[in-house]
């Protein structure tokens, strides 16, 4: 299965590539874009980015520490495009994000991470998806939740 | 997770990237370091210059490190710095020795 990760800015991105990593050793195939397509101010989206977006069957979205132009497209794409996808995101970026995704949006709560889990099952139900799909969701949902939750503490 | 940072040198980078490894270094450190010198030892070919910029402009993780405490310098390489000492006068003494040997 094919997912596509976007993170929220450059310092997302090592959770996005501990992701990456844990997901293919369970024979998930993981795109990460390159650090670049942060830094750069263009609007346009990068084209590689772009077409292993349209490859994907499932899109992640993770925002922790910042979010940038770059991700708000990829999740916009995805939203055209219809995948299934889930966006992680810290309260202080949900104001920004849950107009546009909507139930697709989990806030992740580090005092509460149990609510965040609560989201994803809850938006889980609501999809209309292979049960494979839907598993690889659960599972990088949860491994994102934890490794997000896990950062904060570290740097507090 | 504890946030770990580590610094590399070029045998690592050399023998990580054609295995595409380097994204996985993400798994135990959250940056890593490239000093200068390693830097430097890596831009004196292009092949592996190419490869160290495109390392840098794909993994945010990977960073440059210009910066160091120089009393910290000091302190770690004091054992490596004695150690060369003795080497060299080591060195001298077997020179002594080879000519002695020689008249």
């Amino acid at each position: 299965m094919k997912v596509f990760i976007s993170y929220g800015s450059s310092a997302d991105q090592v959770t996005a590539l501990r992701l990456q990593a844990l997901g293919a050793v369970n024979g998930l195939t993981v795109y990460v874009p390159p650090a670049h397509t942060r830094q750069a101010v263009g609007t346009l989206l990068d084209p590689e980015a772009a077409q292993k977006l349209n490859d994907a069957e499932v899109v992640l979205g993770v925002v922790g520490e910042g979010l940038t132009e770059a991700c708000r497209q990829e999740l916009n794409t995805s939203m055209t495009l219809r995948k299934n996808m889930i966006v992680m995101s810290y309260p202080m970026f949900a104001p920004q994000l849950q107009p546009y995704f909507g139930s697709n949006l989990v806030v992740i709560d580090p005092q509460n991470p149990g609510a965040a889990e609560i989201g994803i099952v809850g938006h889980l139900k609501t999809l209309d998806a292979q049960q494979s799909t839907k598993k690889a969701l659960l599972a990088l949902g949860t491994l994102a939740l934890g490794l997000l939750i896990l950062s904060t503490a570290d740097r507090s | 997770m504890r946030r770990r940072n580590c610094t590399i040198d070029s045998s690592c980078v050399i023998a990580l990237d054609p295995l595409n490894l380097v994204p996985q270094l993400s798994l135990p450190f959250s940056i890593v370091l490239v000093p200068k010198a390693v830097r430097e030892d890596l831009f004196k070919r292009r092949a592996t210059k190419d490869r160290l910029q495109a390392l840098f402009a794909d993994f945010a993780f990977f960073q440059r490190c210009d910066g160091y405490e120089q009393g910290t310098v000091d302190f770690l390489l004091a054992e490596r710095v004695r150690e060369g000492t003795q080497d060299r006068v080591k060195l001298k003494q077997s020179f002594k020795l080879r000519n002695l040997v020689r008249q």
